[in-house]
């Protein structure tokens, strides 16, 4: 009988374990939220509240949260419900636990974006922060810089950016962002605004620390410019 | 301001903290099942587009799809389409009573066009139909144009300057 019924079915069959799929999904997806929200160091141990049970001994200038841009697998699903914060922290030593415990840059899925940014900033053109702004990047092909390791590229990003030697005292980076695409990663460098003085020595830094070769260039677009087709950078380097 | 060079924060790498493990563990666990998902996806694209439902069995006992790549073109089938429309063909019943079957008369046949043309010789006016195709203009020939020798007169302003009388002498001599 039960055999019968599924000869009789088949249709029934193929789609239940991908509606359960993406209920899955959605279904973690909202619990990472909810575990996000309540995100907050204020409560934790510190050097300044604690100095003899601490788990934190070398605080960062800035606190940083690290979104998640998740590919899209139900087409209900817009660019806000897509973009998460994961977690934020405050301290090198928690900085290491998380990069430790997270999907590398190359384990990554397809159309999947990283995005660090200081607490308060959402990775977004929109935000107030960003608005005036704009980004370095660089693509790195798939097929001509195979030989690169990412890892080891987005790792030094993350290094010069949450460690702040990425620029001098401008507070002028608000964040980095790696996409994960089928013909290219791309990483860049959000900036507060669009200052050429000061984006110049960035942008030169950023050129070191992704261990570009001179004919390699990066571009500063501004974000109000990268809306616009066609639109030139800024500035190439 | 705290600034940490990058072989500073290397030195702090073995004293990594995690500051909120259910919140990794979550995440991770979404991003698995991303990639699961992904995978699924991508098996089905690719049955879907590079194969015609035909599998077979290869050496090592496992299912294999024939791909588009080994289909032999249509041509190989020997049967071509049949472009051309075939003329109707009409029964006509003559005063005996004799039934044949007649295909409709071609409009733009050759052999038809053989009897015009004799046909025009003989009333003595020449129909030409102007090849234009090669021709630089993109403009239609007149056919008459084709035809005609057109005398054409251009003003010469040397022989309106009294180039004239010279030549009348001349014919005189």
């Amino acid at each position: 009988m039960k055999n019968g019924e599924l000869d009789g079915d088949p249709v029934k069959i193929k789609k239940q374990p991908r509606r359960r799929y993406t209920n899955n999904l959605v279904k973690m997806s909202e619990e990472l939220s909810k575990n996000a929200e309540g995100l907050s160091l204020d409560d934790k141990e510190t050097v300044l509240t604690n100095k003899t049970e601490f788990n934190v001994k070398h605080p960062l200038n800035s606190k940083w949260t690290l979104w998640y841009t998740k590919p899209q697998v139900n087409k209900s699903e817009h660019w806000h419900d897509l973009l998460k914060p994961v977690i934020t922290f405050s301290s090198v030593e928690e900085f290491w636990g998380i990069y430790n415990s997270i999907p590398q840059a190359n384990q990554l899925p397809l159309k999947s974006d990283y995005h660090l940014f200081k607490e308060g900033i959402k990775p977004e053109w929109e935000d107030e922060q960003n608005s005036k702004g704009g980004k370095w990047q660089y693509a790195f092909s798939n097929k001509r810089d195979s030989i690169i390791d990412i890892n080891d590229l987005w790792l030094r990003g993350l290094l010069s950016v949450i460690g702040e030697t990425i620029e001098d005292d401008e507070d002028e980076v608000n964040g980095i962002v790696l996409n994960v695409r089928k013909q290219v990663i791309r990483i860049g460098l959000w900036t507060r605004d669009c200052d050429e003085a000061k984006l110049t020595k960035i942008g030169e830094r950023l050129k070191k620390v992704l261990k570009l070769a001179d004919e390699q260039k990066i571009d500063f677009m501004s974000h109000e410019a990268s809306g616009k087709k066609g639109a030139e950078p800024l500035i190439t380097l | 301001m705290v600034k940490y060079t990058e072989d500073q924060l290397y030195e702090i790498k073995d004293a990594a903290f995690i500051p909120q493990p259910q919140v990794l563990e979550t995440f991770n666990q979404m991003i698995e099942h991303v990639k699961e998902h992904a995978a699924l996806e991508a098996e089905k694209f690719k049955n879907s587009k590079w194969n015609n439902g035909d599998s077979y069995i290869d050496e090592h006992g496992n299912e294999r799809f024939y791909h588009h790549s080994s289909r032999r073109r249509s041509s190989r089938s020997g049967t071509k389409p049949q472009l051309r429309k075939k003329p109707a063909e009409t029964v006509k019943v003559d005063d005996d009573g004799w039934a044949t079957l007649t295909k409709a008369k071609k409009l733009h046949g050759a052999e038809e066009g053989e009897e015009r043309s004799k046909k025009d010789f003989k009333d003595g006016t020449i129909k030409i139909k102007p090849n234009n195709k090669n021709l630089g203009s993109s403009k239609a020939v007149d056919p008459r144009e084709a035809i005609v020798d057109k005398q054409t007169n251009t003003f010469n302003a040397f022989e309106a300057l009294g180039d004239e009388d010279d030549d009348e002498d001349e014919d005189e001599e």
